[in-house]
């Protein structure tokens, strides 16, 4: 086998002859018999219309290094045995193997592929061609994941898809994830997370899925494609279908990688000197009491600990074991993926492991039945320290705080606060998860036309959380404390339907599906905290020690079941219409509002089908058009929020309680719709070379569920009804393309290019009862505006001089004149004062605080109501938390056997509210201080400064905590987020130790970050959709770099 | 698939799984003692906190007066604005809905109890009288309060049953809350309780319903109604089984034992009504005056601080009050004691009558440890005998009116004012005598802020502690408003609240 490679390479290539003196002896020996039996075929290549094809691959099946190129003319010449197969192939065709059969001429033709066009979509109880879909649908399939070594379906995701807008938390706390959301907001509620499935059932967590499992992921991302999912779409829906075995041999694929990662950047920090020269802005007095001794001899300032590196600073390791196993006979195949994932952070005894097995078998029983099984594991044991405890505190304490005694002990409690490395070291905060998934589905085909298919599937998700803190960690290392908690979430859900398909006389084709589904979920906790045990050793709660006012159980139980159809229809694939009808009921709804109707209907027009269309043919291969609208539901409030409920809480006198939930019930609350109109226009270009997609939308949720508050006075505090619409509008485009294609496997460089970008304009357009409101003290909600708008005060500087609180008639800011010595110019006892350049002699207006007038060292606030007062009426929307456009670049760059690819994506427009520099510049007493607070604060009259007078900052309304606009920032960044070098051997190099593949690839993560945002990183999820860009001090990412190897047995 | 289908109607209806139906309540014993304890957990939720630093008594009862201040280096915007008379819309504490949902508790107990009666047994008549008498006495407190805090409101007397009821009406007068609901539900709830028996100290017996109605004459200025009412209350049984009788200082608690009526007000002659907090069901009390190490926002008044408590820190103080150092530890920090000190609030737990020094950290874990019990004290004999005596002032009886205020102040240790002597000589000296007696037996009982806003006395006693806060806030004095607008002596209404029902008008002086 060896020598026959040889001697073709020789042929091929006369270059090889040269340089390969070595291997000339080996031919040499057997060359007779080699020449005997290898043929000299030649032909031309030609497209569908008669056209050459050059630049097309022609090689012999399983001898890459055969492979030639077409010339010019189409036309080739390659040497074969007389029983080899001839591949051809071209970019934008479909690939076609001939048997050479002893032939010497062979002149095959190739149809136009239309890149993607032929690929099989998964579309929800069926699949589609690509080419018929007329829905916003995105794929991605499993080399698009594979190439970034995800460890987490946000990872996998991430700028994958134009629409899609993944938040990745990870690279932070291990075992992080993040948020996706298709589209826009679509709610005011939770519950704004797509609808996950995988292998078509429902799966709740879909985050715990091993990435590497995945073939391929469908985003449905309009409801004429997501109706069919009806109540639960109005989010969109993620399809993700996993790997199956093929016929044929097995095939093991072995993979391992080891990423270390550091701190992406540091934040700055007050050293021991910045402490101390904070102290003395912190006191009126710098000498007395209250800042401290800043004396320069005082020793407790010239200890100098790097909280930050200490606590946040580590190396991270993160190691990746991937198994996947896979092959199948006649009849019968499997797939089992394994997974070992070992984390540990960058934050000290912050760690996850994880564990998961996926095993689908597919048997065909009889040549009408087909059982298709899947099976998932997943255990998952990590240690978290609270945010709370590390990167808050890290900027709160300061920097000569003690952390280790002299014999290298820790410290507990220094000047009344907690040591953080003791925290971290010290305290327990484990959860273990374990999940297990059984799906059975039967296929049963009646006929080659009609389908039926029946599905059972069932999950049980199990955690626990064990929290411990020990005695040495309180004040007075008297008391320790812990918690218990376990939850269980059992999901069951059962499926049948049937698909029915059929082609009449050759041009149109029928494709349809009915069925019914049904789910259930029951959640139970149990929840026990504990105090003051004896031994510290042992995580359990005992009835002497335990908490009773904190212990309680817990249970919860949802039910949906639903009738659903969709019915297509195609005429020679350049008409395409398509109607979906979905009935869904939920028992989260009284049962006059419990049933919904969805419905969708969408068509397509493939424009380049059309005979005037012929002469764009050259270039434009495939251009269609597609147009659609339907209907989605959200049904996430609570289990039984319809009805009034009786609570058993409080405790009066040894009685325990009862009364009406603050939740007044509405029997009549249903469901929340979402209408979607989608446009979209689909361009093939240059046989596939080029691939455009460019899609409109205009997602409006009508009905919406919304908690509307009541007035107090009726004794509820809120009730859940359907009022108001939202809108969202955008824009998305997706260019793929090739821009360089290499003449052939070895030589030359081939780029591919795949880029999305989305516009997305989100408006509350009507809002409950018209009344606006504020969500946690940040956010403003109204009528006309956008989810995220931060609420608050203007801040315009600081006073440098009592005088300069000065404004005329119409509230104009004064120019305050200075004498000659720098200090207000006085004229007949009153400050001298320019407006517009000109003396001001008017009435000069001041401006107070509800608790006095503003003085220099005040901050200085837009007076929006234009009144004296500066006060709650002076809050305006300040900025928006959502990003305009985001957008992803994807490249893989191919030259010979190496690979580089690398995934760009950025987000424009975005604000965060900067919390963390709020906490850091304003902490206790006892804290450090920011340095920008430090440079940047009023000490003196007459002083331009950023922040005013520290010793008064809580006077006055100087602080505007969280309404400050100081501290609002623009978080747009471009990033690049992960790039991979791979080396793929030869599989006749590798062959010699007995393998079929092997790559080997260097990988980084979160590389280079462009932002002006100043604190970790502007990117980071939200757990409540109305309270976005929150920057409370989130688990910095890492920049990680590592390397891994890929085998194939 | 259509039977399947069918079926999927019972599939679908679920009952809750850890609430029940109001539809399935009301039905037994057990449930009327819960849904008492519930209503009372709601004023108990508002009154001591349903969360850390929430005591709303002491929000809208105290701390605007000048027995407390913010604690600068804890402060937050909400108590920084209650300390400086500079409260806003947003002010957490200027949220009435607290107060409502325990009314709306009230309105639904009274509606649905007599129900109960036709499904068990033990639902007597004496159940159903004895748990009304409660439901109107504490709807009645709770409109007292919203009274107080913001004059006029919105009447509800039924609970909301249905969406396409009247969702929001506008406020009513607060005369018109106290003439045609407070005084008529006190009077009911005085007509359904059975009289001369020993009621628990932490539920509305006979005895707090009386100490109620008193306080609200008081608050009308009908001096002659409240008189009438704190003799209704001597007439009653306190807790402990004896007659409050009133005719003496020795039905007040003895002086040796004072801090019991705190500590055990069931085992006190004294107690009226006490609300009961246990730590082990109900949390922490986290009370900002409370003895806790937790960084508190609110401290005593440096004017108070210095004026009653440092004097009785030296060996012998020159008058001698028991009170102060049973009220707030002066030595329990090391640091500096005019600053540091004035959050050690111990009021609530027992302590040494007279200690001397610091106690040691054995004494702090025994007597001030933060998980014990708190039992806020709504109302009290020496407080009705120090209101007997206001009203007895204000209808020129100043002679009774001295003795029921030296019953006060005797007690304390502190000697008896003689009659005609400069402290009591008229009408007016003896007003502020009493006013004053109040603030140091009642400091942190929630009463001191009401008591300035009954006797007018807001503005004159508010406005210096205001300008001494304003300057010490970097004002010059020239520049210090004072208590500015009198206006504001009502809180505003909160924000939210306005905007949940638009048929309210916010409270004059606080802007839209």
């Amino acid at each position: 086998m060896m020598k026959t490679t040889i001697i073709r390479r020789l042929i091929v290539s006369g270059a090889k002859y040269k340089t390969r003196p070595l291997l000339l002896i080996a031919l040499l020996l057997s060359f007779s018999w080699a020449h005997a039996q290898a043929l000299k075929i030649t032909g031309t290549l030609k497209d569908a219309k008669g056209e050459p094809l050059s630049g097309a691959t022609v090689s012999v099946k399983g001898k890459a290094q055969s492979a030639t190129v077409t010339n010019a003319d189409g036309k080739f010449t390659i040497n074969a045995e007389a029983k080899d197969v001839l591949v051809f192939s071209h970019v934008g065709y479909s690939s076609k193997e001939e048997p050479v059969n002893g032939r010497t001429v062979i002149n095959p033709s190739l149809t136009a592929s239309a890149s993607d066009l032929d690929e099989v979509v998964v579309v929800g109880y069926g699949t589609q061609k690509k080419r018929d879909v007329t829905g916003a649908i995105s794929s991605i399939n499993s080399k698009n994941i594979e190439e970034r070594q995800p460890v987490n379906l946000f990872d996998a995701l991430q700028g994958q898809a134009a629409g899609v807008l993944v938040v990745n938390d990870g690279g932070g706390a291990p075992g992080a994830e993040g948020t996706i959301q298709i589209r826009g907001a679509s709610t005011l509620n939770g519950g704004n997370g797509p609808l996950y499935l995988v292998d078509g059932v429902i799966t709740p967590n879909a985050s715990t899925i091993n990435p590497m499992d995945i073939e391929r992921v469908e985003v449905l991302k309009d409801a004429a494609s997501a109706a069919i999912y009806g109540a639960r779409a109005a989010n969109g829906v993620i399809i993700i279908t996993t790997k199956k075995g093929k016929e044929g041999k097995p095939r093991i694929d072995l993979s391992y990688s080891r990423i270390f990662g550091k701190l992406a950047h540091k934040l700055p920090q007050n050293n021991a000197a910045e402490v101390r020269e904070f102290r003395r802005i912190q006191s009126t007095n710098p000498t007395g009491s209250t800042g401290g001794n800043t004396d320069s001899l005082n020793p407790g300032f010239n200890s100098d600990n790097d909280l930050q590196q200490l606590l946040l600073g580590n190396l991270g390791d993160r190691q990746q074991i991937n198994l996947g196993v896979s092959g199948g006979q006649k009849g019968l195949n499997f797939y089992t993926g394994l997974n070992y994932l070992d984390d540990k952070s960058i934050i000290i005894n912050s760690y996850i492991k994880r564990m998961q097995v996926r095993t689908n078998v597919e048997y065909q029983a009889s040549p009408k039945l087909k059982y298709i099984g899947n099976m998932s594991f997943i255990w998952q044991k990590g240690n978290e320290i609270p945010i709370g405890r590390t990167v808050n505190v890290a900027f709160d304490r300061p920097a000569y705080s003690l952390i280790y005694y002299p014999d290298g002990s820790l410290t507990s409690y220094v000047g009344s606060k907690r040591n953080p490395v003791a925290n971290a070291l010290l305290e327990t905060n484990k959860t273990e998860v374990f999940g297990i998934q059984l799906s059975n589905s039967l296929q049963y085909q009646f006929n080659k036309d009609l389908m039926f298919t029946t599905t059972f599937n069932a999950m049980l998700d199990q955690r626990q959380n064990i929290s411990f803190s020990p005695r040495y960690l309180s004040a007075n290392r008297d008391q320790n404390s812990g918690s218990n908690d376990m939850q269980k979430t059992f999901t069951w859900e059962y499926q049948a339907f049937f698909n029915y398909n059929k082609t009449f006389g050759g041009v149109h084709s029928l494709q349809g599906v009915l069925g019914f589904d049904a789910d259930t979920r029951r959640f139970d906790q149990a929840h026990s905290e504990y105090a003051n045990v004896v031994s510290e050793d042992i995580f359990v709660t005992n009835p002497s020690y335990i908490t009773a006012s904190k212990t309680n159980t817990n249970a919860d139980v949802n039910a949906g079941a639903s009738l659903f159809t969709r019915l297509n229809y195609s005429y020679k694939g350049r008409y395409t219409l398509a109607g979906i009808y979905r009935r869904d009921g939920s028992s989260r709804f009284g049962s006059e509002a419990r049933w919904g109707n969805f419905y969708s209907a969408s068509a397509g027009w493939r424009f380049s089908d059309e005979p005037f269309m012929n002469w764009t043919r050259n270039v434009l291969s495939d251009g269609r058009f597609r147009i659609g609208i339907g209907q989605v539901g959200n049904d996430k409030i609570g289990s039984n929020d319809y009805l009034n409920k009786i609570i058993f809480a409080g405790n009066y006198n040894g009685v325990g309680g009862a009364y009406t939930t603050p939740t007044f019930g509405n029997e009549q609350v249903h469901w929340e719709t979402t209408i979607q109109q989608n446009a979209g226009v689909d361009l093939t270009f240059f046989h596939g070379r080029l691939l455009f997609t460019a899609e409109y939308y205009i997602k409006t949720t009508k009905d919406l569920l919304y908690e509307k508050a009541l007035p107090g006075e009726v004794g509820f505090d809120n009730v859940k009804v359907n009022l108001g619409t939202l809108e969202n509008r955008g824009l998305e485009f997706s260019v793929k393309g090739m821009p360089i294609v290499a003449k052939s496997r070895n030589k030359g460089v081939t780029w591919e290019i795949g880029g999305n970008i989305s516009f997305e304009r989100g408006k509350i357009k009507e809002l409950g009862d018209g009344t606006p409101f504020v969500v946690g003290n940040k956010w403003y909600i109204e009528p006309g505006g956008r989810i995220g708008n931060f609420f608050g005060w203007r801040n315009l500087g600081v006073y440098a001089w009592n005088e300069s609180n000065a404004y005329n008639d119409n509230w104009d800011r004064l120019t305050l004149v200075l004498d000659k010595d720098g200090k207000p110019l006085y004229d007949n006892g009153a400050p001298v004062y320019l407006f517009n350049g000109q003396r001001y002699t008017g009435y000069v207006h001041s401006l107070y605080d509800p608790s006095g007038k503003l003085r220099g060292g005040d901050a200085i606030w837009q007076n929006t109501n234009k009144d004296s007062l500066i006060d709650d009426r002076d809050r305006q929307i300040l900025a928006n938390a959502q990003p305009k456009f985001y957008l992803g670049i994807l490249n893989n760059i191919t030259y010979k056997q190496f690979m580089l690819s690398f995934l760009i994506n950025a987000s424009f427009g975005s604000n965060v509210y900067n919390a963390l520099l709020f906490n850091q510049s304003y902490p206790s007493n006892t804290g450090a201080g920011s340095p920008d607070m430090v440079y940047n604060a009023w000490r003196k009259p007459g002083d331009i400064a950023k922040y005013p007078y520290y010793p008064e900052a809580k006077n006055r309304g100087n602080q505007k905590t969280d309404g400050n606009s100081l501290f609002i920032e623009d978080g747009s960044f471009i990033r690049l987020s992960s790039m991979r070098l791979s080396y793929t051997f030869l599989p006749n190099a590798v062959q010699k130790i007995f393998m079929k593949g092997l790559t080997v690839y260097a990988y980084g993560t979160n590389l280079l970050t462009w932002t002006n945002y100043r604190g970790y990183d502007p990117e980071f999820s939200a757990t409540n959709i109305l309270q976005p860009g929150n920057d409370t001090g989130k688990y910095p990412k890492r920049r990680e770099f590592g390397f891994g190897v890929n085998v194939n047995f | 698939m259509v039977a399947a289908f069918s079926s999927c109607k019972k599939f679908l209806d679920l009952t809750p799984q850890s609430q029940v139906s109001q539809s399935r309540f009301f039905k037994s014993k057990y449930d009327v003692d819960a849904a008492m304890a519930g209503m009372y957990s709601g004023f108990q939720q508002q009154m001591i906190g349903e969360a850390q630093y929430k005591e709303r008594a002491l929000f809208w009862g105290d701390y605007r007066s000048d027995n407390f201040d913010r604690f600068l280096s804890y402060t937050s915007i909400n108590t920084t604005e209650v300390a400086m008379n500079a409260l806003t819309t947003d002010n957490d504490f200027s949220d009435w809905s607290g107060l409502y949902t325990v009314i709306g508790r009230a309105n639904t107990n009274i509606k649905y109890i007599p129900g109960a009666a036709l499904t068990d047994s033990k639902v007597t008549k004496d159940v159903i009288n004895k748990a009304l008498s409660e439901c109107y006495a504490m709807r009645a407190m709770a409109y007292f309060y919203i009274v107080r805090v913001w004059g006029d409101a919105p009447i509800r007397t039924k609970p909301l049953e249905d969406l396409t009821d009247t969702l929001e009406k506008p406020r009513d007068p607060a005369s018109k809350i106290i003439d045609q609901v407070i005084l008529p539900d006190l009077t009911q709830a005085y007509a359904l309780v059975t009289k001369n028996q020993t009621p628990s100290v932490w539920t509305l017996g006979e005895g707090a319903i009386c100490a109620i109605m008193a306080d609200v004459y008081m608050w009308k200025k009908d001096y002659a109604n409240a008189i009438v009412w704190i003799n209704n209350l001597f007439k009653a049984k306190g807790p402990t089984g004896a007659v409050y009788t009133g005719t003496s200082g020795a039905n007040l608690q003895p002086q040796a034992s004072w801090k019991s009526m705190f500590t055990a007000p069931n085992t006190s002659i004294e107690s009226i009504w006490s609300i009961h907090w246990d730590f082990l069901k109900n949390d922490c009390a986290c009370m900002t005056t409370s003895w806790t190490a937790n960084n508190k926002p609110i401290v005593m008044d440096i004017g108070l601080y210095n004026s009653w408590v440092i004097p009785q820190t030296v060996a012998s103080p020159a008058t001698a009050d028991i009170r102060p150092k049973q009220t707030i530890d002066p030595y329990s920090a090391s640091s500096d004691a005019t600053k540091s000190n004035r959050d050690r609030f111990i009021k609530w737990y027992a302590s040494p009558v007279n200690p001397t020094k610091a106690s040691t950290a054995a004494e702090l874990a025994l007597y001030y440890y933060k998980e014990l019990p708190v039992y806020l004290p709504m109302y009290r004999l020496a407080d009705l005998y120090l209101l007997y005596a206001e009203a007895l002032n204000a209808t020129g009886d100043l002679n009774n009116a001295l003795k029921y205020l030296n019953y006060v102040h005797v007690r304390a240790g502190l000697p008896a004012y003689t009659a005609g002597s400069a402290p009591v000589a008229n009408q007016a000296a003896m007003a502020d005598a009493i006013l004053q007696e109040r603030q140091w037996e009642l400091v942190g009982e929630g009463k001191r802020w009401f008591d300035l806003v009954r006797t007018g006395n807001v503005v004159k006693i508010m406005d210096p502690i205001l300008r001494r806060r304003q300057v010490s806030a970097g004002t010059p004095a020239a520049e210090a408003i004072g208590f500015s607008d009198p206006r504001r002596i009502l809180w505003p209404i909160n924000r939210s609240v306005l905007n949940a029902n638009k048929k309210l008008v916010q409270n004059p002086g606080y802007g839209g």
